[in-house]
């Protein structure tokens, strides 16, 4: 089966949600990095790669996740003690602590900045909770949906957005009025096409035994000689099927839907 | 070994990897290595095209032409590929497929 890649929102939506992050994280910035730091900005990415994560916000209102990797939050709190004396090199595990504070209070500024008026129950969210302390939530899974960002230029961090949050976190109205999912326009989809298998059955086997197959060889299928066929679509049953013939060729007649 | 026993503790740094020409082949061809993986085949009589209204529009005892014809040989698939072809065969209880044909490429 093929992984879809994370969602990428499109320029508008990144826009939105930019623009409504932005004084959070200029004043995230103002509390902890030095005036010459960079503006920092959350900038699309593919692949949410972290080791650790840090959970906020509450799963079915919107949840936000930033993610490091090993040595990222001593680099972030090096950003944050970077002075004349740059002590974080002679203690790492102090550096350590301080970025993940900066974490911790970046979470809650952007969770606050991106839940104000849509998503109300999470201005009253819980403490941001490191990830070995908690469950990863689902929606980090590539493919799952989630909407990964890099705090650009500034930040060693990923910033992770649940599909509620997005969704509450856009407008309903405004730029977005004229904007229709294209499934919820069935129509636009009516015509394409679509192959269907009738399947028989499944066997595994290992490579070499493959590499050995010859005529005459049986394969013996996890199909029972009693039991109807399945219509797939891709490796996804959709119907089980009988097998017959309908106008001098094979046909398939629809038995019952699949209930996989 | 307890806590205290361990002297020096070290974060272990890695160092950037750089980026090279390629070198030697790793590895040769070799079917050894590889036959033990499993693979799942997929045994299809047929296959039939419907646009997506059709097949939302799908109901029960609905009877669907199979591309396949008259021909009376089951693809064996591999990944959506066919790797071989056969005849449909009750092999014991279950549905089998006798091999007539395995496909080079």
């Amino acid at each position: 089966m093929s992984l879809r890649p994370f969602v990428l929102l499109g320029e508008s939506d990144r826009g939105f949600i930019r623009e409504r992050v932005a004084a959070a994280l200029a004043a995230w910035r103002g509390d902890w990095l030095a005036e010459e730091a960079p503006e920092p900005l959350l900038s699309p990415r593919a692949e949410p790669r972290a080791r650790r994560w840090l959970v906020a916000g509450n799963a079915s209102a919107g949840q936000l996740a930033l993610g490091c990797r090993d040595g990222w939050l001593q680099r972030l709190g090096a950003l944050a003690a970077a002075g004349p004396e740059p002590a974080p090199e002679r203690s790492p595990a102090l550096a350590a602590k301080l970025g993940e504070a900066m974490l911790e209070a970046l979470a809650l500024q952007l969770l606050g900045a991106l839940s104000t008026a849509a998503a109300p129950p999470l201005m009253a969210a819980p403490s941001p909770i490191w990830e070995h302390e908690c469950e990863a939530p689902d929606w980090l899974e590539r493919g799952a949906g989630g909407v990964i960002h890099d705090l650009w230029p500034l930040l060693p961090a990923i910033v992770a957005l649940s599909p509620p949050l997005v969704a509450a976190a856009l407008p309903a109205a405004g730029p977005r009025a004229g904007r229709q999912p294209l499934a919820q326009r069935l129509g636009a989809l009516q015509g394409a096409p679509v192959r269907l298998d009738a399947v028989v059955g499944c066997a595994e086997i290992e490579l070499g035994e493959l590499a050995r197959l010859a005529a005459g060889d049986v394969i013996v299928l996890d199909r029972r000689l009693d039991e109807p066929l399945a219509l797939q679509l891709g490796a996804q049953p959709v119907a089980r099927i009988h097998l017959g013939t309908a106008a001098g060729g094979k046909a398939v007649q629809v038995v019952a839907r699949d209930h996989n | 070994m307890s806590a205290e026993s361990i002297k020096a503790v070290h974060e272990i740094r890695l160092t950037e990897l750089g980026q090279s020409d390629p070198g030697k082949r790793v590895l040769e061809a070799n079917l050894d290595l590889i036959r033990d993986v499993r693979v799942r085949l997929t045994a299809s009589v047929g296959r039939c095209e419907l646009t997506v209204k059709e097949l939302f529009d799908l109901k029960e005892n609905a009877v669907l032409e199979l591309d396949s014809g008259t021909r009376d040989t089951v693809d064996v698939l591999l990944d959506g590929r066919v790797v071989a072809r056969g005849t449909l065969v009750a092999a014991g209880d279950s549905f089998g497929v006798q091999i007539s044909e395995v496909l080079a490429r």
